[in-house]
C-alpha cells in the first residue's frame, strides 16, 4: 500500500531524510574512492564524483517527493504546532473543550436514545420487508389512533388468506411477570416474555445462538408445547452462557402458571422487536390460555407480516380487507347494540392497513417519538450555542494572533497553508472534545434512561456503542470544527498584513476581532432552548398540581395474588377478613380494595344503555371497588351513600356508585333514588345496575384528561386484586408486616409489588417530567456556556481598547460613559439575539404544544421567563469586565503602553 | 536533457532485471552495472537513479535493507520481490514489443 507507507513515512521524515543523505554519501565516498584508485587526488576525485552525480540537495528532494506525503506532514507540523499553541494557554484550551464535549456529550447521548426508539432498524433479516397491520379506532375522539392488536381466530384467517401475498406471523403484547427459574427458585426475576406464532422467528430471520429457535412445530396444538428460547443477555447475565441450557424449566406466571423447557438461545442483539421493552423470554402462542386462543374479542396480538418480493401494499391490503369485513361483521358483539346503523358500518368496514415495521412498532416509540426529536432539536441548539461560544473565544484569541498571522504572510505563507494551520489547531479542540464527548455520553445514557423509567413498566433500551453512534460522535465533531473553525480561519485568510501590522503598532479603536453575528446567534440559540425549557418546566409543574379529584399521598397500592386459592379466589369472608385485619394495624389508618389502583396501567370499559336514551358509542369507565373505598381515596360523596359489606352479595339489580361526570352525562346531573341502567360488555351480555350514590370526580388513569364518566361497583374478591391502604408507615415496613398478615387472612395470599400511589399518578406523566428534566439540565448548560461566551468577548474588548478607554477617562470622559461604551454593542447584539429567539419560538412552539398540558407558548409567562433569564445572566456575565473599566486608572495603563 | 531522463521508461526494467541476475546490490553498483554493461553508452547522471530506485520500493517491486560494509560505512542494499519479478516479466515483454516495432519501423521506412 503506497499510500498508507507514504503517510507513515510522513511521520517519521527525519528519519527518511537522514537515510536518503546516508545512502547518497555512502554512492558519492565509493565513486571517489574508485577515481583515486584510477589516479586522481582526493580533492580531484571527490570533484568529479560530484559532478557525475548532479546536485545531491535536489536527488534527495525528489527522494522524499516519492516517499512522503508531503501535504499530510505539513498537516502534522501545524498539528504540533497547535499542540504547542495549545499547551500554552491552559485555561483557554480547557474552557473550548469542556464548551464542546459538554455539547457533543449531550448530543450523542440523545442521539444514541433517538437511534435506539425511532430510528435504528431492526436487528432481524432485511427490515424493509416487515410490515404489521393496523385499523383505525372506532370512537369519533380518537379517530385518528390506529389499533394494532388482533385476536387469535383473526390471525388465523387472515394468514391463510393473505399467503400467496404476505406471510402474516403474531407476536403478542409483551407480558412482565416473574419468572422462576428451576436451578435457584429463591430468586426469581420479573422478566419480558411475549407468546410469538411459530413462524414468527423464521420469518424474521432470528436465528438461535445454540439449540434452536421456535417453529411451526412448536405451535400446533393448544397447551401441547411447553417449550421457550431465551434472549442472549439472558443466557450472559443468569446463566454465565452455560452450553448445557437444554432440557431446564423456567415458570412462567402468565396466563396459568406453568414450566416451559429451554431448547435455545436466540442470536445475540436480539431483545425483541418492540424498541422500549427488552424481551427475554419467547413462548408459542399455543401456549397461551385457551379461552383466549378460541375468543374472537379478546385482542392481544400484534399481526406482522413479510412481504413476497415484488408484491405491493395494496395487493396484499385488496386480499385482506374481505376476510378482515367480514370476521368483523360475524363477531361485532357489544358494538351492534344500539349503536347508530353508519357507526356500525364503519366499525364492520374498519380499513386494514399494513403499516411499515422496520424499526419495530412500539408503545414506547408512540409516547417518545416526538419529545426525542425536540430533546435532539434542543441538543442541536445546544451545539451551536457552544460552536458559537467556542469561536468568539478563537476569534478574540485570533485578535491576539494577528501580528503573528501578518507577519507569516509577509514572509511569503500561503493563505491556504494559513488557513490549514488554522483548521488543524480546530481539529485537534475537536478530537479532544470528542473523546471527553464520548466518555460524558456513556455517563449520560442511563441517567437518560432512567429520567424516562417508570415503575410498572421499566424501560429497556439497548444502547451501546455501536458504529452509528460512532458515525453520529464523528459527525458532531465535524460540524463543531468547521462551524467554530471555519470564519476564525478566513478572518486569517483576507486578513491585510500591511493593515495589521500597523494597526497593532497604533493598538485599536473600536470593536474587538468578535463576529457581532457570531454573538446574536450564541444568544439566539440559547433563548431559545430556556423558552423550551419553560415551556415543559411550567407544563411538568401544571401537571403536578393538578387536582385529581382524591390525594396520593401516604396512600400505597399492594398488589395481591390469591391464584393458589383458583380461579375464583379465596371467596368474599378472606378478603373482607384481610380488609379487617390490615385495617387494626397500628399505622393504618384506611384500608380498602379494588380490583386495581387508578393509574396502574390498567383499565376496564363497557358501554352503557340508560332508558330512555340512545346508547352513547363513548364506553364508561368501570371499577370494582370494596367498601370504604370512598373513605380511603378521599373521594367526597356528593349523594347517597357508600357500600356496604350487604351489597358484596351477588344481587340484581348491582348496586353501584357513579361519578359526577357519570350523573351528568347520563342522569341529567342528579341521582333520582333507585335509578336504573344497564351495561353491555363487548359480548353483548348486560347487567342490570342501580345508582346508590354518586362520588365526586376521580381521574382514572390520566392527569392529562378531565375525569371520565366512572361507576364503581362493588368488589367481592377475586383470584387478584389491590389492597388500598392509607398510611403513615413506609413502604417497606408496609411491605414485611403485609408479607406476615397476608397468610394469616388466608394461605392463598400472596404479596405482590408495593407502589406509592403518588408515583403511579407521577409515572403517568413521566414523559414530562423527563422532558422538563432534561430541557432545563440542556438549559443550564446552555446559559453557562453563553455566559463564558459573553465573558470572553466583553474581557477582551476590554484588554483591547484599554488605552482608548484611558485616555478617554484621563480627557474628562465619565466613567459610566466609559462603561455604557464599551457594554452598549454587546447589549443591543443580546437584545436582538432574544428577540429573533422570541419570535423563532412562537413559530417553532406548533411542533411541541401536542406535548404541553394547559400551556401556551405565547403567553407573557412563556416569553418574558426566557428573556429576562438570558438577558440577566448577559448582564452577569459582563460585570467584570465593566467592573474592570470602572476601576481604570488612566496613567498606570498610558504608562504601561 | 539528461541521458537518464530519455531512459525514463527503461531505467525501472534496467534495474530490476539486474536485480534479478545479481541478487542484492546497492545503489553505486547498480549504477556501474549499468554503465559497463551498456558499455558506457549509458552513462548517466548518477543522482538520478534514486528517485527511480524509491519509486520501485514504494510500488513494493523491490525491498531495500541496511548493511554495515567492511569498512564500517552502511550501505542500503535492494532486493527484487516476488511482485517485481512478476512486474518484470510484463515489462520485459512490452519492451522487447517495441524495440522490435521501432526497429521495424527503421529498416523499412
Amino acid at each position: 500500500m503506497p499510500f498508507i507507507s507514504r503517510i507513515w513515512n510522513a511521520l517519521r521524515r527525519r528519519r527518511i531524510n537522514d537515510e536518503i543523505d546516508e545512502e547518497l554519501r555512502f554512492h558519492l565516498n565509493q565513486r571517489a574512492r574508485e577515481l583515486e584508485r584510477q589516479g586522481l587526488t582526493v580533492q580531484d576525485a571527490q570533484r568529479a564524483a560530484r559532478l557525475r552525480f548532479g546536485n545531491p540537495d535536489l536527488v534527495r528532494e525528489r527522494g522524499l517527493d516519492v516517499k512522503v506525503a508531503n501535504h499530510f506532514s505539513s498537516i502534522l507540523r501545524d498539528a504540533q504546532f497547535g499542540l504547542r499553541l495549545i499547551g500554552k494557554a491552559p485555561f483557554f484550551t480547557s474552557a473550548v473543550v469542556c464548551s464542546l464535549s459538554l455539547a457533543i456529550g449531550v448530543n450523542t447521548a440523545v442521539f444514541s436514545l433517538l437511534d435506539t426508539v425511532v430510528l435504528k432498524p431492526l436487528p432481524v433479516e432485511d427490515p424493509e420487508s416487515l410490515v404489521f397491520l393496523t385499523f383505525p379506532a372506532d370512537s369519533a375522539s380518537q379517530s385518528r389512533r390506529e389499533i394494532d392488536y388482533f385476536s387469535y381466530p383473526v390471525f388465523r384467517e387472515l394468514r391463510d388468506a393473505g399467503r400467496p401475498f404476505v406471510d402474516l406471523f403474531a407476536m403478542a403484547y409483551q407480558g412482565r411477570g416473574q419468572v422462576i427459574f428451576e436451578e435457584n427458585p429463591a430468586e426469581p426475576e420479573k422478566l419480558y416474555a411475549q407468546w410469538i406464532s411459530g413462524h414468527a422467528l423464521p420469518l424474521l430471520g432470528v436465528r438461535a445462538a445454540i439449540g434452536r429457535t421456535l417453529t411451526a412445530a412448536d405451535d400446533r396444538a393448544a397447551g401441547a408445547h411447553p417449550v421457550a428460547v431465551i434472549s442472549y443477555s439472558l443466557w450472559e447475565r443468569r446463566f454465565a452462557r452455560d452450553p448445557n441450557i437444554f432440557g431446564r424449566y423456567v415458570r412462567i406466571p402468565d396466563p396459568e402458571e406453568r414450566s416451559y423447557e429451554i431448547v435455545g438461545v436466540l442470536q445475540r442483539g436480539f431483545t425483541g422487536a418492540e424498541p422500549g421493552i427488552l424481551t427475554d423470554i419467547w413462548v408459542p402462542c399455543s401456549m397461551w390460555s385457551t379461552s383466549a386462543l378460541r375468543n374472537a374479542n379478546s385482542n392481544w396480538l400484534r399481526i406482522w407480516g413479510r412481504m413476497k418480493p415484488g408484491v405491493t401494499k395494496q395487493q396484499a391490503e385488496a386480499v385482506l380487507q374481505p376476510v378482515f369485513t367480514a370476521f368483523r361483521r360475524t363477531y361485532a358483539g357489544g358494538a351492534r347494540v344500539g349503536s347508530a346503523p353508519d357507526a356500525f358500518e364503519r366499525h364492520i368496514n374498519a380499513p386494514l392497513h399494513l403499516r411499515p415495521a422496520a424499526n419495530g412498532p412500539s408503545m414506547f416509540r408512540k409516547t417518545y417519538e416526538r419529545p426525542l426529536w425536540v430533546l435532539m432539536g434542543v441538543s442541536g441548539l445546544l451545539l451551536l450555542v457552544a460552536c458559537t461560544t467556542v469561536a468568539n473565544l478563537l476569534l478574540a484569541r485570533g485578535a491576539v494572533r494577528e501580528r503573528e498571522m501578518a507577519v507569516r504572510i509577509s514572509i511569503g505563507a500561503g493563505r491556504g497553508r494559513l488557513i490549514q494551520q488554522v483548521l488543524v489547531e480546530c481539529a485537534i479542540l475537536s478530537l479532544a472534545a470528542c473523546v471527553m464527548g464520548c466518555v460524558l455520553a456513556r455517563i449520560l445514557v442511563p441517567v437518560l434512561v432512567g429520567a424516562l423509567d417508570t415503575q410498572l413498566y421499566p424501560v429497556g433500551l439497548p444502547t451501546t456503542l455501536d458504529l452509528r453512534l460512532l458515525a453520529a460522535l464523528i459527525g458532531f465533531g465535524l460540524i463543531t470544527t468547521f462551524v467554530f473553525g471555519t470564519l476564525p480561519a478566513l478572518r486569517v485568510s483576507v486578513s491585510d498584513p500591511n493593515a495589521s501590522v500597523k494597526r497593532s503598532m497604533r493598538s485599536s479603536f473600536g470593536r474587538a476581532g468578535t463576529s457581532r453575528w457570531f454573538l446574536v446567534a450564541e444568544v439566539c440559540c440559547c433563548c431559545l432552548i430556556v423558552f423550551f425549557a419553560g415551556l415543559f418546566l411550567r407544563s411538568f409543574q401544571k401537571l403536578s398540581d393538578e387536582n385529581l379529584g382524591f390525594d396520593p399521598k401516604g396512600l400505597f397500592v399492594a398488589a395481591v395474588d390469591a391464584r393458589d386459592a383458583g380461579v375464583d379466589g379465596p371467596g368474599k369472608a378472606a378478603w373482607h377478613n384481610l380488609r379487617t385485619r390490615i385495617g387494626r394495624l397500628p399505622g393504618v389508618t384506611s384500608v380498602s380494595a379494588a380490583t386495581f389502583a387508578l393509574f396502574s396501567g390498567s383499565g376496564w370499559t363497557r358501554n352503557v344503555r340508560v332508558e330512555g336514551r340512545p346508547t352513547e358509542a363513548e364506553p364508561v369507565h368501570f371499577l370494582p371497588v370494596a367498601p370504604e373505598y370512598f373513605k380511603t381515596m378521599t373521594i367526597r360523596l356528593v349523594a347517597g351513600r357508600d357500600f356496604t359489606e350487604l351489597d358484596l352479595q351477588n344481587q340484581a339489580p348491582r348496586p353501584v356508585i357513579v361519578n359526577a361526570a357519570f350523573a351528568k352525562r347520563y342522569l341529567d346531573g342528579a341521582l333520582a333514588a333507585g335509578q336504573r341502567f344497564e351495561a353491555v360488555d363487548h359480548s353483548g351480555a348486560t347487567e342490570a345496575l342501580t345508582a346508590i350514590g354518586v362520588a365526586a370526580n376521580a381521574r382514572y388513569d390520566s392527569v392529562r384528561h378531565p375525569a371520565p364518566p366512572t361507576v364503581y361497583v362493588p368488589f367481592p374478591g377475586g383470584a387478584s386484586g389491590a389492597l388500598l391502604i392509607r398510611s403513615e408507615l413506609g413502604p417497606s415496613s408496609l411491605a414485611s408486616i403485609l408479607r406476615k398478615e397476608l397468610p394469616r387472612a388466608h394461605p392463598a395470599f400472596r404479596l405482590g409489588e408495593i407502589h406509592a400511589q403518588a408515583r403511579l399518578v407521577s409515572d403517568s406523566f413521566a414523559r414530562d417530567h423527563a422532558l422538563a428534566l432534561l430541557s432545563a439540565v440542556i438549559a443550564a448548560a446552555a446559559l453557562t456556556l453563553a455566559g463564558l461566551g459573553l465573558y470572553a468577548v466583553l474581557s477582551y474588548a476590554v484588554a483591547r481598547r484599554t488605552r482608548e478607554l484611558a485616555i478617554r477617562i484621563a480627557l474628562g470622559a465619565s466613567r459610566p460613559h466609559a462603561v455604557r461604551l464599551l457594554v452598549r454593542d454587546s447589549s443591543v447584539d443580546a437584545a436582538l439575539g432574544v428577540g429573533i429567539a422570541l419570535l423563532l419560538g412562537v413559530v417553532l412552539a406548533g411542533f411541541v404544544r401536542p406535548l404541553l398540558f394547559d400551556t401556551r407558548s405565547s403567553d407573557l409567562a412563556s416569553l418574558a421567563i426566557p428573556a429576562a433569564c438570558v438577558l440577566f445572566c448577559a448582564a452577569m456575565c459582563s460585570f467584570p469586565a465593566a467592573l474592570r473599566a470602572i476601576r481604570l486608572a488612566p496613567a498606570d495603563c498610558l504608562r504601561e503602553e | 536533457m539528461s541521458k537518464m531522463d530519455s531512459l525514463h521508461g527503461a531505467l525501472p526494467v534496467m534495474v530490476l532485471k539486474l536485480l534479478l541476475r545479481g541478487g542484492p546490490l546497492h545503489g553505486y553498483a547498480i549504477a556501474t552495472k549499468i554503465e559497463e554493461m551498456s558499455e558506457d553508452v549509458l552513462s548517466v547522471e548518477e543522482g538520478s537513479l534514486y528517485p527511480a530506485l524509491y519509486r520501485l520500493e514504494e510500488n513494493a517491486w523491490i525491498r531495500a535493507k541496511w548493511v554495515k560494509t567492511e569498512n564500517k560505512q552502511r550501505a542500503r542494499l535492494y532486493e527484487i520481490t516476488e511482485a517485481g519479478r512478476r512486474y518484470l516479466e510484463t515489462e520485459e515483454k512490452r519492451w522487447h514489443e517495441i524495440t522490435a516495432a521501432i526497429v521495424g519501423v527503421l529498416k523499412r521506412a
